[in-house]
């Protein structure tokens, strides 16, 4: 009887920690993210403002929004829609302003296009976006091409984009709290 | 020799004591709290500072050393300075009624402001400087009149409802054609509660119109107000003080004052000036920079890096106090208009310097101004007062801050036209340098071996260290070609410590070197493109 109680409760933490390990399988990555700079590199929003990311499926299409929100109160937005594995999506510059980070002499070139190309790692739930565009720097122009791979953490609940820029020498992390599932 | 010789020869020789040392029977000086709440220390200080914009009216008497968290930092080195350089002495006061025992008999009456209706205050130090009074609050009034002080003006309930701008109008109405035409003091800064009215006491002494009129333009009526101000200012005088905090912005600020060609001179919180306006150089002393480049040499850069540091915001705000000053290049702004407003205040800067410190013009103009916003007739003018003050001060290099459309540009801003690039280049001969922006900027030329630069990196104080490395590494990355000049514009709250921890990490493809010989390197080869700002 005590031999059966010890297994029984094994089997049952076994069990529990099993079901930790595994990641949420029901959770994606859509739906409506805020960035937690706590948790994320530093950077240095434009006029410090605070980043919340809408993430949708249309049909076979991903469709990225960036709210740069100023007190509470949506300031500007940038878009993106792309089919993961399907052909480059080309988005017009529309501002020179170089959103990436505010401090630095750089900015996104008038007259030309940001390109996008995505694919799935893992459907729905690891994404990977490549994003290429010539900036203006004082000497003149210059061509950025940006890995970023968009994944969830085990419980679903946070969504990790790592940036990998082809000029910077070191990663960017951003950690973003789901605010809401897209239904 | 006879006794008229005699008297001749004792009044020259004391006569020419006094140009560099100070009568010590009159001179004092009192500590401040930080409290500069209505509620806590505020009635107090404003108090303490109008009496010292009366008792230094003929004299300087009276000098306070502000606390540590204080915008300016230098109090406390300035009067030690003084001590040491100018023989001075002082002695302490420890309270107001103290002060008022010292000092009261330099008072003509006293102004009672309503501390239910904070711009009464502001209003009080128009009053008083035209009145040669002191403001109290209601709760000082036994300590006035205990030392003989009678009421000039009561302005308790006179406000009661009223917005500020039906509070101006009333003081304009009364006061504004007794005021200075040249000087005009903007008591901005903290709102609410808080009020640090360090500039209050030269207002007094200028007998100037003290306002903090919004110049937001969507705030109509003190908007309108705010203009009227500035229209009837002479062009070329002196707005003191700072723009409100609750108010406006500061690039509306400027924009405004510039419009007029007017010459905002800051902060609200700038200490003593009634005192250390009075304070002259050493006799026979000339500012002198620490220059780096020698007239004839030629300067070849080599294919690396090349980085010079600017600390933002002029002297006396930041860094300038904190360890570590001297160990690096750096290049600090001066506050060109201290040279005749506080003349041994910019001094003591200059002694204090090391071989490291270089000194530029700055900001803009004769004072800070917006070239964009100055109308283009007295934009000559206004860059033609800068260089002037620029050869008093032996400065070879200068500054420029475009601000204009900045709350409307979402950003981008910060460039200058080529017509106004012209002007700067035209009226400023000699200049082996200009730099510009505040954040990144995009302007850049180079004419006749003389390159006009813009900030490639804003380093601010809150910036993580690893990443603003990161930064600079990215921006070397990005300007592939070599020589690439980037140059730093540094937060005054960043301490040169950590201006070298950050330098440290990156490699040796870069070099720090002194701003003059960072522009001589990038005259000799430019590797940047010219691009201009729009009109």
């Amino acid at each position: 009887m005590k031999k059966l109680f010890l297994f029984m409760q094994t089997v049952i933490v076994l069990s529990f920690l099993f079901s930790l390990s595994c990641a949420d399988k029901t959770k994606t990555i859509y739906g409506t993210w805020k960035l937690n700079p706590k948790n994320s590199t530093d950077i240095v929003t434009v006029r410090y403002r605070q980043l919340e990311m809408k993430i949708k499926k249309e049909g076979e299409a991903v469709a990225i929004t960036h709210f740069w929100l100023s007190r509470n109160k949506i300031a500007s937005v940038d878009s993106v829609r792309f089919i993961p594995g399907g052909d480059v999506v080309k988005v017009p510059v529309t501002s020179q302003i170089w959103p990436d980070n505010w401090y630095m002499g750089v900015l996104q070139k008038s007259g030309t296009n940001i390109t996008f190309t995505g694919s799935w790692k893992e459907p729905d739930r690891k994404l990977e976006l490549v994003k290429e565009q010539t900036v203006e720097i004082s000497q003149g122009d210059a061509k950025i091409k940006t890995n970023l791979s968009f994944q969830l953490d085990r419980k679903g609940n946070k969504l990790i984009v790592i940036e990998k820029r082809s000029s910077r020498p070191t990663p960017i992390q951003l950690v973003f709290n789901r605010v809401l599932s897209e239904q | 020799m006879s006794i008229n010789k005699y008297i001749i020869f004792f009044f020259v020789f004391f006569t020419s004591l006094s140009t560099f040392a100070y009568a010590a029977d009159e001179m004092y000086v009192m500590p401040l709290s930080a409290n500069w709440e209505i509620e806590g220390d505020l009635p107090v200080h404003a108090f303490l500072i109008s009496l010292q914009g009366v008792a230094n009216l003929s004299a300087p008497r009276l000098y306070f050393l502000y606390p540590p968290n204080w915008d300016f930092k230098f109090s406390q080195p300035l009067l030690d300075y003084y001590k040491n350089t100018r023989q001075m002495q002082f002695h302490e006061l420890k309270d107001a009624d103290e002060a008022l025992s010292a000092l009261g008999k330099y008072a003509k009456g006293y102004v009672v402001w309503d501390k239910n209706v904070r711009t009464s205050l502001i209003v009080a130090f128009t009053a008083a400087g035209l009145n040669e009074s002191v403001v109290v609050s209601e709760d000082l009034i036994p300590l006035v009149q205990k030392y003989g002080l009678k009421m000039k003006e009561d302005l308790r309930g006179k406000f009661t409802g009223q917005s500020d701008y039906e509070i101006y109008t009333w003081a304009y109405k009364k006061y504004w054609d007794k005021c200075s035409k040249d000087y005009l003091v903007y008591l901005g800064g903290e709102g609410g509660k808080l009020m640090k009215p360090g500039i209050a006491d030269f207002g007094m002494y200028k007998k100037a119109f003290f306002t903090d009129a919004s110049t937001d333009p969507s705030d109509t009526l003190e908007y309108r107000f705010a203009r009227r101000l500035f229209r009837e200012m002479k062009p070329l005088s002196m707005v003191m003080g700072w723009h409100s905090y609750s108010k406006d912005k500061e690039a509306q600020h400027v924009r405004l004052a510039s419009s007029y060609a007017l010459r905002v001179e800051g902060l609200h919180t700038l200490p003593n000036m009634s005192f250390n306006t009075q304070i002259g150089l050493t006799p026979g002393y000339k500012f002198k920079n620490n220059h780096n480049v020698q007239a004839g040499e030629k300067y070849v850069p080599e294919n690396k890096v090349y980085l010079a540091c600017i600390q933002t915001d002029c002297l006396g705000l930041g860094a300038w106090t904190e360890p570590g000053r001297g160990d690096i290049p750096y290049a600090w702004e001066v506050t060109m208009n201290w040279s005749w407003l506080a003349p041994a205040m910019l001094q003591f800067f200059y002694d204090e310097s090391t071989p490291n410190d270089y000194f530029i013009g700055s900001l803009s103009g004769p004072g800070y101004m917006y070239p964009k916003s100055i109308p283009m007739e007295y934009l000559p003018d206004v860059v033609d007062k800068a260089h002037e003050l620029m050869n008093t001060l032996d400065l070879n290099s200068f500054e420029i801050m475009e601000h204009t459309n900045y709350w409307e540009s979402g950003g981008l801003d910060d460039d200058v036209p080529k017509e106004i690039v012209d002007v700067y280049y035209d009226k400023m001969p000699g200049v082996i340098g200009f730099a510009n922006g505040y954040r990144p900027a995009h302007t850049f030329t180079v004419r006749n071996g003389v390159p006009f630069i813009s900030f490639d990196y804003y380093l601010s104080e809150k910036r993580d260290e690893d990443e603003a490395a990161a930064d600079i590494q990215e921006l070397a990355n990005l300007n592939a070609k070599r020589p690439y000049f980037c140059l730093l514009h540094i937060r005054e709250f960043g301490h040169i410590e950590r201006v070298k921890r950050i330098l440290a990490k990156l490699g040796p493809d870069f070099e720090l070197v002194p701003l003059d010989v960072f522009f001589k390197y990038a005259g000799n080869t430019p590797t940047f493109t010219t691009r201009y700002g729009e009109k």
